[in-house]
């Protein structure tokens, strides 16, 4: 499974993510709808390739944590199709005209599962918690600490949050699973206690955890504040979900197959094509951002010069090398951005096409005209030599992608560079992340938001110096200019316009080897129904989840 | 009795027990045919070993996409991967990995054993004392553990790995070179030589180390085999080579996700790893039998 | 019945016997404890041998970006300030007060990540180490000198068996019997079902050696004046071979339990891996390819203490069993 890759999730400790989230939202799938009434009871086991220790998205703040966050919590606001926001534990809200204080009124009827009520003063503790760096939030606390200048009870249900400035993207924030709203009682019993039994107001609870191993969630029988758009109201029809820790694939599948499971995350892409004669159902949901790729350090040689860059991407032969790993169960994307995107255009899809003799031409052109005796390409006794370092763990970099890296280098050993790839453990890749030295390139990183603003997350010279998430060290006053007027642009043509641009401009300078878009990926058994994913983040509900005999 | 008498070595229990009479020499009646097959077996890895070529017509790191997956046939005697190379080729080639590796670990097993074993058996009663504690307390982990141990403090990869095995097999060797240095410091040969006066570094050289250390060639092919099989266990675990090197255990842990659907990618890396461990294995007892045969 | 004749102790000699079991064990224990200590030794220097700042590895590795004020606090608490062996005496205190430090890797106090996942493998061990030696005791029984076929296919087997690479034999028997057949569940699970993959795949390397040397001893003491006395008196085959071969043959195995305790937590960690079972194997794994020391190091060390106990109650049993130092018939 993927969280947002570690690398990512420490940067966003360091600044915003994105500004403007235009919520132009992607359409959720609602799999597994059919099959009869829904029934009371159950047990549902899920499982995931891979889990935090600590279960709390409010502490760090992946994708894994905010999969089981959504469970046991539920959001001030909710995000519906079309990036809408809705009500939900905020009945109603209120902004200032400048923009910079929220007032919302909370329901009076909700509980946490401790028996806490879910107030304004509740609500306020989670706030202040995310923004105290002593938490160490880095998703949520990223988004809103440059924000966040502080909050004031009004009432028992009544809370006015102040901003420092403008944050068109606060109620979006919100919105997303990563801040579920927990209980401050919960809170109390320290930082180590909260990660292994966090307490929410969802409709389950968790009851038991080994960390890394399994954990247990009952439902919560006084659920009462289900999210606009769910099928049903009142307590969840499923008595209990076993959330179990699997990091291999093959052992999800022959689980799920064998009816020990009912759904699994990330279903291994060769076992796709026996889904109808296994009686499963495939569930997969392409999540908005950058794609998964190899980014490149433009900052240290080789790579540093444009013309290598191209000549990598040229000589990568992605498409048939992406088709052959991951048996043609991912889509071929190209471009900087993921389509679904907002402002995506396809014009940037096959600019790389697979064309050794351009590459061919661009080394020549750059200098590389050398070659050892092994054929790899030299320059002044130097070799053409790029390391590509991953994840060893296999949770982090399923077999597939060890595939496909391996097929790449076979690619690019063809036009004469030396690609060595190095497996180090995920602490050692987040060193070299955060300390922005050491890498030529670094495999595996995407990044998940409904925005084309993204490219300002990833490209752009504030991101650099101010937010550490810029893993290209690339810095360019014009791009840094569209990119801006980009934040800024009202008119939709405008800014389609300006992201134009800037796809091109990311393009054109060859900053990423595109892999594959990331995917919410699913695997349903034939007698569960009712599993859908938000539209926030497009993370698996299981509220409206039943199992039929 | 100390624990270290208790831990066997290789399978040979604790009191080296001899064979007695009748079934010693019903052993060596079976045990032949399997002799001829375990040299069989290491001739070839020699072959593999030395000229991969000849084994091995395709290159190991052949990339070829469209041509992945295919089970055995005449063209790809074990299959081929999900890079579409040729996994006979890679086990083939894979051969000088793992034996090198193997032979690089039993060789610093045997270097530290040596040194210790010698000093325990030769060094007086306070050496020998100190030494076998020591080898009690190396005792006390497992052999893999042992050797996680070491990764865990200098990292992952090949050099690690060959150290880390070496380190788990010492102890093992360094209480059989110390039994068998102090049995040969007791032999009536020994004896005779100080007797006649003989200068020391005379008996040891001429006396003690050439019969204390015969028995070395077995545990270095005993070794051999074993640290095969426990660097493939590391390999295994993501502790090892890095792509695309062929090397045994890393196949095996590439090949674990498409059991289902290839099963060539896991069965025969792992039936080679199981052959050759088994010829060394055998052979190695074959000729610690031999030599209790030839020694008094 | 009979023993031996010149291996029973008159009664007169029991005292004798009883006050050298006990000086026996306390020997043992004194060993056991110079062991620990020399364990604990180990690990203290490994910490200190290893590339890096100790505090670093203290605090759980460089990439889990310790604060200043975490290194600072672990400065102080393992007194990296003060000279060296005062470090070591600390370091010694507090193993002996049971705190192991904290892991980064886990986000929990190692004792506390230890206490978690002890019960599995213990179970896992243990159900394997029984098995072990049912499927070698099987075996030999069954085929020791019952005729040339028998016996070589019985031999065969064991030396196949020892050879076999417990990460490909898991993987086949997940593969044909989990995966294929479906007689087992796929994922490691608790109870009985989603033990016995897991515990084969440990027991069989294991039986195989068990096998091989309850095998040689079996064979030699079938050939033992008091089993013809037993067989010239009327008892049958079977008789013969349980009630009088077969604690003399499972003697070195006993010895052997010791050391296959510590093959069985070394085949944990792979083991655990692969079907997916929770687990100290699982979690030493974690900490070594993170290189979270105190997890690892807190891991090693409970392995160790379990090895020396074992090892001590190998001791007992031996001399509990061993015919030749019983008291009477």
């Amino acid at each position: 499974m993927r969280p947002i890759a570690p690398l990512f999730r420490i940067a966003a400790l360091l600044g915003t993510a994105a500004a403007v989230l235009a919520a132009c939202g992607t359409a959720a799938g609602n799999p597994g709808a059919a099959g009869g009434k829904p029934a009371s009871g159950g047990t549902l086991t899920y499982l995931e390739d891979h889990q935090e220790t600590c279960i709390d998205p409010q502490i760090g703040g992946d994708i894994p944590q905010a999969m089981i966050g959504q469970q046991y919590t539920d959001d001030i606001v909710y995000e519906g199709p079309g990036g809408r926001i809705e009500p939900w534990l905020a009945k109603s809200w209120t902004i200032s005209k400048n923009g910079l204080q929220y007032t919302f009124t909370f329901r009076d009827n909700v509980k946490f599962t401790d028996g806490t009520p879910l107030d304004a003063a509740a609500v306020q503790a989670n706030f202040q918690r995310v923004v105290n760096p002593a938490t160490g939030s880095s998703t949520d606390g990223g988004y809103i600490a440059p924000f966040y200048a502080g909050s004031k009870v009004l009432s028992p249900y009544v809370l006015q949050v102040t901003l420092r400035s403008p944050d068109s993207s606060f109620l979006d924030v919100l919105a997303q699973g990563y801040f579920g709203i927990e209980s401050p009682r919960g809170f109390a019993r320290g930082k180590s206690a909260n990660c292994l039994m966090p307490v929410g107001s969802g409709p389950f609870e968790v009851v038991k955890d080994i960390p890394n191993n399994e954990v247990i969630l009952d439902r919560n029988p006084h659920y009462n504040s289900p999210a606009p758009g769910s099928t049903h109201t009142g307590p969840a029809y499923l008595n209990e979900i076993i959330w179990k820790i699997v990091p291999d694939g093959s052992v999800r599948w022959a689980a799920l197959t064998q009816g020990q499971a009912n759904v699994i995350y990330l279903p291994p892409a060769e076992d796709y094509k026996s889904a109808r004669a296994d009686d499963v159902t495939l569930f997969s949901k392409e999540r908005p951002g950058s794609p998964n790729s190899i980014l490149f350090n433009t900052s240290v040689p080789p790579l540093n010069n444009v013309l290598v860059r191209q000549a990598f991407l040229y000589s990568s032969d992605e498409r048939a090398n992406l088709q052959s790993a991951y048996f043609g169960t991912y889509p071929y994307v190209g471009g900087p951005l993921v389509p679904g995107t907002p402002d995506y255009d396809p014009a940037y899809a096959n600019v790389y096409g697979y064309d050794p003799a351009r590459a061919d031409a661009l080394l020549a052109q750059a200098g590389w005209t050398g070659h050892d005796s092994q054929g790899y390409r030299t320059k002044d006794g130097q070799l053409l030599s790029i390391g590509i370092p991953y994840d060893s763990d296999a949770g982090e970099t399923p077999p597939e992608d060890l595939t496909l890296y391996q097929d790449i280098q076979a690619s690019e050993k063809a036009a004469g560079i030396d690609v060595k790839l190095d497996p180090i453990s995920t602490t050692e890749l987040d060193n070299i992340f955060t300390s922005g030295k050491g890498y030529q390139t670094l495999a595996g990183g995407y990044w998940i938001t409904n925005t084309p603003d993204v490219l300002r997350t990833l490209y752009s010279t504030q991101a650099l110096r101010y937010y550490g998430t810029n893993t290209d060290r690339y810095s360019n006053p014009a791009l840094d200019a569209i990119l801006a007027k980009g934040l800024e642009a009202q008119n939709p043509a405008e800014r389609q316009a300006l992201y134009d641009q800037a796809q091109k401009f990311v393009s054109g300078q060859a900053l990423l080897l595109d892999l594959y878009p990331a995917e919410e990926r699913l695997a349903i058994s034939a007698n569960t129904h009712g599993v859908s994913a938000d539209y926030a983040v497009g993370l698996p509900d299981f509220y409206d989840t039943w199992i039929s005999r | 009795m100390t624990l270290i008498d208790r831990a066997p070595e290789l399978g040979r229990p604790a009191g080296e027990q001899p064979l007695r009479g009748r079934a010693r020499a019903g052993w060596l009646r079976r045990v032949r045919p399997g002799i001829t097959l375990a040299w069989a077996v290491v001739v070839l890895l020699l072959i593999a070993v030395a000229f991969p070529g000849l084994l091995a017509r395709q290159p190991p790191l052949a990339v070829r996409p469209a041509q992945s997956l295919l089970p055995p046939s005449l063209a790809h005697f074990f299959g081929t991967d999900q890079s579409g190379r040729d996994v006979f080729s890679r086990v083939v080639y894979g051969a000088r990995e793992s034996l090198s590796i193997g032979v690089a670990a039993t060789a610093i097993g045997l270097g530290i054993a040596i040194v210790l074993g010698v000093a325990a058996g030769l060094g007086g009663r306070w050496a020998d004392a100190v030494i076998s504690r020591f080898l009690e307390i190396l005792f006390a982990f497992p052999s893999l553990l042992l050797a996680l141990l070491f990764v865990a403090m200098f990292g992952a990869g090949v050099g690690s790995l060959i150290v880390a095995v070496g380190l788990g097999s010492a102890p093992g060797f360094a209480r059989m070179i110390r039994g068998q240095v102090i049995a040969v410091k007791r032999a009536p040969y020994v004896e005779a030589a100080r007797v006649l006066g003989h200068p020391p570094w005379r008996i040891l050289a001429g006396s003690i180390f050439p019969n204390a250390m015969r028995p070395l060639f077995v545990l270095g092919t005993l070794g051999v085999g074993q640290s095969i099989v426990w660097a493939s266990a590391l390999s295994f675990l993501g502790l090892g080579a890095a792509p695309p090197a062929p090397e045994w255990g890393a196949m095996l842990a590439a090949g674990r996700d498409l059991i289902s659907t290839a099963w060539w990618l896991e069965f025969f890396p792992g039936a080679v790893i199981v052959a050759t461990a088994l010829a060394a294995t055998a052979l190695g007892r074959h000729l610690q039998r031999r030599l209790e045969g030839r020694v008094a | 019945m009979t023993a031996a004749p010149d291996a029973a102790l008159t009664a007169a000699q029991a005292p004798g016997v009883a006050r050298r079991r006990a000086r026996r064990l306390a020997g043992d224990l004194g060993g056991g404890v110079i062991v620990l200590w020399g364990a604990a030794t180990l690990t203290f220097l490994a910490i200190h041998l290893m590339p890096g700042d100790p505090a670093v590895a203290y605090a759980g590795g460089v990439a889990s970006h310790p604060s200043h004020a975490l290194l600072a606090s672990v400065a102080r608490e393992y007194g990296l300030d003060r000279p060296v062996i005062v470090q070591y005496l600390v370091y010694l205190g507090n193993l002996l007060r049971g705190q192991l430090g904290y892991s980064a890797s886990q986000q929990l106090p190692v004792s506390e990540v230890i206490r978690l996942n002890v019960a599995p493998t213990a179970e896992l061990t243990l159900g394997s180490l029984v098995l072990a030696w049912l499927l070698a005791l099987v075996i030999s029984l069954l085929t020791v000198r019952r005729g040339r076929v028998l016996s070589s296919i019985g031999s065969g087997l064991e030396i196949v068996t020892a050879s076999l690479p417990q990460y490909w034999l898991g993987i086949i028997l997940l593969e044909v019997f989990a995966f294929h057949l479906g007689w087992f569940p796929a994922t490691g699970g608790s109870g009985l079902p989603g033990l016995v993959l897991p515990s084969l795949t440990l027991a069989i390397p294991i039986a195989g050696f068990l096998g091989q040397v309850t095998r040689e001893e079996f064979e030699s003491a079938l050939e033992q004046p008091f089993v013809t006395s037993a067989r010239a008196r009327g008892m049958g085959e079977w008789g013969v071979r349980l009630r009088h071969a077969l604690r003399h043959a499972v003697l070195p195995g006993v010895t052997l339990s010791g050391w296959a305790l510590g093959a069985l937590i070394s085949g944990a960690v792979i083991v655990e891996t692969l079907y997916s079972r929770n687990g100290l194997g699982n979690v030493l794994l974690q900490g070594v390819t993170q290189q979270d020391m105190p997890l690892t190091i807190g891991v090693v060390l409970v392995v160790a203490v379990v090895y020396v106990m074992a090892t001590i109650l190998v001791d007992l049993l031996y001399q509990l069993v061993d015919p030749r130092l019983r008291t009477s018939g």
